[in-house]
């Protein structure tokens, strides 16, 4: 699961800590930074069995201005192929450290983040991801896929949706994947929220190294683009200002471990 | 890929090379189960003409007949006292002398043997293609053809029970594939370490069939990685 889609609603930190130098002039604003870095931490755990593969992950995140421990999430569901080219996927999930636009509170006489570390919100996910062979690039060993992936965030309503067309090249030695690398673009559309159609989008590398046949560790940059709206508070109180800044583009290292078990 | 591998059988056939101490009975072999279509075909001689008959119940095969399954065929074969090969559908092999040296050679497809262990005796139970020979220290393993990738098919061996020896003429390298585990024999000279493959649960190494399905079903793609099937996120 690409947690980048939650990153719009969960940025770090940061802004509380920026919070106080920015209320001197202007105490409405939240201050976004221009970038940053993050690091996450991932595990998963997939069950194949016929044509369902059943999954279990954990995911972490610490995130600026300090590397704090900001987000996690636990994911249960699975995938069902549909077809030889296409699988669909039905997830449940429940995080807590999520930031949304409208956690942008105003607390009169001040403004201030909503500390969401113990707020924990359930999610309903849909997934259909088609692949396909690419052959006729060099090796021969090439996949092409496009993840679509609808989510219903029981806690405020909001609907999203990620597309995130990418390309992977497998390494194959004595008919066994060893390496797989991947470049993907993910876009993340707000479908009913916020006051555009997308509010991240970015590429992402990934190195998958199989450690053993039931054993992967990997490695992910990214560097996305996250917009930030108005919150309610916000638009209720100065209906006619908008943020100074909401672009947010930081760096994030994802680092994990798969365990696939085959049956 | 049944297709492919008829192309390819004139290039690696594998030979079962079965020490058997008795023929059974005057002939080499005897047909014991058939479903589907199954064929014995001779090749005949000077003096007869090759023939191709519907395999049944009972039906004997000599030494130089082809045992043929059709798309929807399998078959039991006694190929000496207490040892029986089961061919999968669309498989071809060659049935030799039970009575000196038995040998079955594999000409396409898949076969599962079971050895009399104690028949066998001390006497060395080969497997056998033009690159490859297969000590069978064990009494039951599987045996097929997999998919051409390379120049030659790959050959996959599973042991269900005892142990296989497989020794690479061309490298000279010998490999233990011990019960429970399966090797893939690269285009027929590379051996891959012998391990568990989840896959191999899905064989049926069922031989009686008033004890269940006898037919096996399992799917050797399944025993390849399937890149549109590897899920990360």
């Amino acid at each position: 699961m690409n947690t980048y889609a939650v990153k719009r609603i969960l940025l770090p930190a940061l802004f509380v800590v920026v919070l106080g130098v920015a209320s001197v002039s202007a105490d409405h604003f939240p201050a976004i930074p221009a970038d940053g870095f993050e690091i996450q931490g991932h595990s998963r755990f997939f069950y194949y069995r016929d044509e369902i593969s059943t999954m279990v992950e954990y995911i972490g995140r610490f995130e600026e201005p300090d590397l704090d421990f900001g987000y996690q999430s636990l994911t249960l569901g699975g995938y069902y192929r549909l077809h030889e080219n296409v699988k669909a996927g039905a997830f449940y999930r429940v995080q807590a450290g999520a930031r949304h636009d409208d956690d942008w509170v105003d607390t009169s006489p001040g403004w201030e983040w909503t500390d969401t570390s113990d707020r924990f919100e359930h999610l309903a996910i849909l997934d259909l991801t088609p692949r396909f062979l690419v052959e006729f690039l060099p090796g021969a060993n090439w996949v092409a896929a496009v993840k679509n992936r609808y989510a219903y965030n029981f806690f405020n309503g909001q609907q999203t949706l990620l597309v995130r067309p990418g390309l992977t090249w497998f390494w194959v030695v004595d008919r066994e994947p060893v390496l797989n690398v991947s470049a993907q673009y993910a876009t993340y559309f707000s479908l009913n929220f916020g006051d555009r159609a997308w509010y991240q989008h970015g590429p992402y590398l990934n190195v998958l190294y199989h450690v053993l046949p039931w054993l992967q560790i990997d490695a992910s940059v990214a560097y996305q683009a996250v917009y930030w709206s108005e919150s309610a508070d916000f638009r209720a109180s100065h209906p006619n200002e908008s943020y100074p800044s909401n672009v947010y583009r930081p760096w994030t290292l994802d680092l994990g471990a798969i365990v696939t078990l085959r049956n | 890929m049944n297709t492919i591998r008829r192309r390819l059988v004139p290039l690696a056939a594998v030979a079962l090379l079965l020490g058997l101490a008795t023929a059974v009975g005057a002939e080499d072999g005897l047909v014991e189960y058939v479903e589907g279509e199954v064929w014995i075909e001779s090749s005949g001689t000077r003096e007869i003409a090759a023939t191709r008959e519907i395999a049944d119940f009972g039906s004997s095969v000599s030494a130089g007949d082809l045992v043929i399954t059709g798309s929807d065929g399998i078959a039991i074969v006694a190929v000496g006292a207490g040892s029986q090969i089961k061919l999968r559908e669309d498989t071809v092999v060659e049935i030799h002398s039970a009575a000196t040296r038995g040998s079955v050679d594999l000409r396409q497809g898949g076969i599962f043997a079971r050895v009399n262990r104690a028949v066998a005796g001390g006497r060395a139970f080969q497997v056998s293609t033009p690159t490859v020979v297969a000590g069978v220290r064990g009494t039951e393993f599987f045996i097929a053809y997999g998919r051409t990738i390379e120049e030659l098919p790959d050959v996959w061996l599973c042991v269900n029970e005892g142990s296989v020896e497989i020794a690479v003429r061309e490298v000279d390298s010998r490999t233990i594939v011990n019960e429970g585990e399966g090797v893939n024999i690269l285009s027929g000279v590379r051996t891959t370490d012998p391990r568990f493959y989840p896959w191999t649960t899905e064989l049926n190494w069922n031989f009686d069939p008033d004890a269940g399905e006898v037919r096996d079903t399992t799917d050797l793609d399944g025993a390849y990685s399937d890149l549109l099937d590897q899920d990360y996120d």
